[in-house]
């Protein structure tokens, strides 16, 4: 058969193979079975005509048009598959708990925080061994502005400021987490990150918490203290999530680099999203409870709120995260290699 | 597939030869990366190129994105703060001032979690709902698929997505360059996105660094016209056609050649187009036995016509021909 009669004869299937990938691609969901039927037999006919452009000596701008109409079909055959709602609640509940219970990098990250956390607030309090560790690393400036905002503290800025203060701690508290997320991809950034928050949280712990500082020093204890357990505990864990892809450069445990860094987006993303949602806890936490001055929400209040929150936080990463079931820590190497293949 | 063939070399050595001869095309040590295409074997069984595309295309997608997301959504913002303001003035005289304190904050609580949530889950949820695009890439025929050329997954979406903030980075404060306050230059900073250039001038599918950790890359895929055959006005280039003796077999890749040249010679001068069938068209001529006067440019035209228009000794030798010829890419 001669080749203009050959394309001839084929273009009408091609064109109509077009036109059901344009109708794919606007809505996939309101195309009937017939179509769908049709456009499986029209992409393998597709296929089939492209494995043999080279035997019908097609010229080189049909095999091209040829390859595009058979990527494009490709693409909407196989499609993006979206988060499975019906899996969340297990990998909510039952793999990220165990995941972070058993994860070095978290627990690597969390002794980095609260070591240089302790240590920070330590020096930043006691004053004999670094007499000018606050003012050094937060600046004068910074302290005096500080001990000022919390000397006036407990202004009651209404109903409507704590949701609006509430929106502003999601964007700003959730956007360092995640910024320290990525950038542990290359170690230094993402550790400059959390240390640096860890010392300067805790020089500000430190210094605030000195005597001479008596009635700021107190506002600032009551507005810390409900959601100090979320917020922190989001930090480390989205540290410690950066780090897991971060360290698969080094450790790629046999596999090809950028495979184990793909292993390790993997297994961080959970691990992120988790650290999210505390974010958003954390500041709902901050702008509906923490303001209250002592006189709307008294300081054993914000104590129980802390507690509490602890104690969640507590019952989700130690006892769902406890490998209680020994077969499960064993199972779970085989099942990442399985996840990938 | 390709991990599972590392971890088991010792228990099945046949599956590392698998890996060696590349069905994943660039991965593999053989081949290397020439052009910026990327072979795909589908489970049709048959191997088809993608484009991948090229960081500036894709730095147009991302503007078109951030302008949609940031200037639309803060026009979306300056709207309802007229009417949240609006609303809140003859709410303030009819019920209470502090009903409506409480409704700006929610709008202000609003504005704000849209904009954490746009900026860091817009592109997210669009690849993966829309099967791989964002608006911008959609409109620049761009589309995110895995490394091995199938859809992406909301993960993978998810974590190209969080590594953006890591490509644009390093982040420079204008006030270096223009003298600006220091203070005011802190909170204007500027992504250079060189970070994210590096990294894809170094990787062999222009992967930024949430590709790579996400398994993902962009392949442009253009809506091509379908190609007509060059169709011939002038009537002696049929008839000359049927000079040609019939025995003459055009190779195939002469037929390319003379596809691609007919498809040129519109764009090129006639002293261009004899110049490049002078290559060849002597040699033809004398082969032919016809007058060495023939012109070159009428010559090609006619072979091209030969091969792709009619032929009329050849119908039966193509259709017998078509299941012996090894190289048809069946894989």
């Amino acid at each position: 058969m001669k080749v203009a009669e050959l394309i001839e004869k084929r273009q009408s299937d091609w064109s109509e193979l077009e036109r059901l990938i344009s109708e794919l691609s606007q809505k996939v969901r309101k195309i009937d079975s017939i179509k769908l039927r049709r456009f499986g037999v029209l992409y393998r006919n597709a296929c089939a005509d492209l494995a043999l452009v080279t035997a019908y000596q097609l010229p080189p701008d049909t095999t091209a048009y040829l390859h595009d109409l058979v990527a494009r079909a490709h693409n909407q055959l196989y499609r993006s598959e979206a988060f499975q709602y019906r899996d969340w609640l297990f990998v909510l509940f039952v793999e990220t708990p165990r995941k972070i219970f058993c994860d070095a990098c978290v627990h690597i990250s969390m002794l980095i925080f609260w070591g240089l956390f302790g240590l920070s607030a330590w020096l930043s309090y006691e004053q004999k061994l670094w007499p000018e560790f606050a003012s050094s690393v937060v600046g004068e400036e910074q302290l005096e502005r500080i001990v000022e905002m919390y000397s006036n503290f407990g202004g009651d800025r209404g109903l409507g400021g704590d949701v609006a203060m509430s929106g502003f701690y999601v964007f700003n508290n959730a956007g360092i987490g995640l910024a320290c997320f990525v950038s542990m991809l290359f170690f230094l950034p993402g550790l400059v990150t959390l240390s640096f928050n860890a010392v300067y949280l805790g020089a500000v712990f430190g210094f605030m918490f000195r005597p001479e500082n008596g009635d700021a020093g107190a506002n600032f204890q009551n507005f810390v203290t409900a959601h100090g357990p979320f917020e922190l505990t989001a930090i480390i864990l989205s540290a410690g999530a950066g780090m897991r892809i971060g360290h698969k450069w080094l450790f790629t445990g046999g596999l090809r680099r950028a495979d184990a860094l793909r292993l390790g987006g993997r297994e961080a993303l959970p691990i992120v999203m988790c650290a999210v949602v505390l974010f958003v806890l954390a500041a709902l936490v901050e702008a509906f409870v923490s303001p209250g001055n002592a006189a709307i929400v008294p300081w054993w209040m914000k104590g129980m709120v802390a507690v509490g929150s602890s104690g969640l936080l507590m019952v989700y990463f130690i006892l769902l995260g406890y490998p209680w079931n020994r077969r499960s820590r064993l199972r779970r190497p085989l099942q990442q290699v399985g996840e990938i293949s | 597939m390709s991990l599972v063939a590392r971890r088991s070399t010792s228990a099945d050595p046949s599956r590392w030869d698998r890996r060696e001869q590349g069905v994943e095309g660039i991965h593999s040590p053989a081949s290397t990366v020439l052009d910026t295409q990327f072979t795909v074997e589908t489970p049709e069984h048959i191997s088809f190129a993608f484009n991948i595309a090229g960081p500036f295309r894709r730095l147009m997608a991302y503007l078109l994105d951030l302008l949609l997301t940031q200037f639309l959504y803060w026009l979306i913002v300056i709207i309802l703060m007229f009417v949240v303001s609006f609303f809140a003035v003859s709410i303030q005289m009819a019920i209470s001032a502090e009903f409506a304190e409480f409704l700006t904050g929610v709008a202000v609580a609003i504005v704000l979690f849209g904009s954490f949530t746009v900026t860091w889950f817009y592109g997210a949820y669009t690849e993966t709902y829309w099967n791989g695009q964002t608006i911008g890439k959609r409109m620049l025929s761009l589309r995110v698929l895995s490394t091995d050329g199938s859809a992406i997954d909301g993960s993978q979406a998810t974590l190209r997505n969080f590594f953006r903030l890591l490509d644009l980075m390093p982040f420079v404060s204008p006030a270096l360059l223009i003298g600006m306050e220091p203070e005011l230059g802190e909170a204007f900073r500027v992504p250079t996105l060189g970070l994210g250039l590096l990294i894809m001038a170094c990787t062999a599918r222009f992967s930024r660094a949430g590709d790579w950790v996400a398994g993902t890359m962009v392949v442009f895929e253009p809506q091509l016209l379908q190609s007509k055959l060059a169709a011939f006005s002038d009537s002696r280039v049929a008839s000359l056609a049927s000079l040609i003796p019939n025995d003459f077999q055009i190779s195939a890749s002469f037929s390319q050649c003379l596809a691609h040249y007919v498809s040129r010679r519109g764009f090129l001068g006639p002293a261009r187009c004899q110049e490049i069938a002078n290559h060849i068209v002597p040699v033809l001529l004398e082969r032919f036995r016809l007058p060495s006067d023939t012109d070159g440019d009428l010559l090609l035209c006619a072979l091209y016509h030969r091969a792709f228009l009619s032929d009329p000794r050849e119908q039966e030798a193509v259709s017998m021909a078509i299941p012996m010829i090894p190289e048809a890419r069946i894989v």
